[in-house]
């Protein structure tokens, strides 16, 4: 093999010795560089904000429907008029109960609505103690007394009628600040 | 309710306390809240005691700066005494909307009824035991 002669040796020294950033490629290559660095950064945050809409987007339509089924619940619990049976309470009671907990359950840590989801429980408790002191020792003579199921609950069914009220309120609340 | 009917009514359900303290009435439950007795000679009639929880506002409180009701627990009792029969008539005493002192004589009857029941039981449950 050939050996370089001294001047073409000289010349790729003194190439290599040469600071990088004096290269006319570093100077075409730093701003593409940092070009690309920009725009990923960029498709980052926006990828970011794309998925916490989406978070809040989904959370507005899971709170439109939380509020449309508490509206029904709160129709439901109508249904207490005076003469109701016992039988015909208790089954109000366990769908309003299945119903609320199916509703609440995917916002109970939610900090808005947590406190007012609680009192919605206790309330349901409270209603289902009442309910248990008016269980006919005869339900064969349930009749003879027919007032006495709604007299005995009327006030804890309404008293939780008024927490879903409010806890309906919270629901729009929070559905129109997250579509805003 | 004007004055005198409500001395009436005060008047009527002391003589129903009376009768029921000294045992007069045959109450049977109803359910765990509720008492009835069906008066078999004439004039027949069905009378129902009932214990109601109910809210009440038992007074306010600042929060917040804001005035707020705070609201307890109270008991009231219902009666209702009906005629049995072809023309029958229901009348309804309620302790919650009447004088204050005939829900509180209403609620001496319901814990008169229910002492003596639980007395009944417990003397039943007695005799059931080996001599």
């Amino acid at each position: 093999m050939q050996s370089p002669d001294p001047q073409t040796f000289e010349q790729i020294r003194a190439l290599l010795e040469a600071p990088f950033w004096t290269h006319g490629g570093f100077w075409i290559e730093l701003p593409i560089g940092l070009a690309g660095l920009v725009f990923s950064i960029l498709a980052f945050v926006e990828a970011k904000r794309a998925a916490i809409a989406a978070t809040e987007a989904a959370k507005a339509v899971k709170l439109q429907s939380m509020s449309g089924e508490l509206i029904e619940i709160s129709q439901e619990l109508q249904g207490f008029k005076p003469g109701i049976t016992f039988d015909a309470a208790k089954a109000i009671y366990g769908e309003v109960l299945f119903k609320l907990q199916r509703v609440m359950a995917p916002f109970e840590k939610d900090s808005g609505l947590h406190s007012q989801i609680e009192a919605v429980v206790a309330a349901l408790e409270t209603a289902h103690e009442a309910l248990n002191r008016v269980l006919p020792a005869d339900p064969s003579k349930e009749n003879v007394a027919p007032d006495s199921v709604y007299y005995g609950v009327e006030d804890q069914f309404s008293m939780l009628n008024g927490h879903i009220g409010r806890l309906l309120g919270l629901v729009e609340q929070q559905s129109v600040e997250k579509r805003k | 309710m004007p004055e005198n009917e409500t001395e009436a009514l005060v008047a009527y359900v002391d003589d129903l306390l009376k009768a029921t303290s000294e045992d007069k009435i045959p109450w049977a439950p109803f359910n765990p809240t509720t008492f009835i007795w069906d008066r078999q000679t004439p004039p027949e009639a069905r009378l129902i005691l009932q214990r109601i929880e109910r809210t009440v506002i038992t007074g306010s409180k600042v929060v917040d700066g804001t005035k707020v009701a705070v609201t307890g627990q109270r008991y009231f009792h219902v009666l209702t005494v009906t005629t049995v029969g072809k023309d029958s008539f229901s009348v309804t005493v309620n302790g919650q909307t009447e004088d204050p002192r005939i829900n509180e004589k209403l609620g001496a009857i319901y814990d008169s009824i229910s002492v003596g029941i639980v007395g009944k039981k417990l003397d039943f449950l007695r005799k059931t035991l080996p001599k």
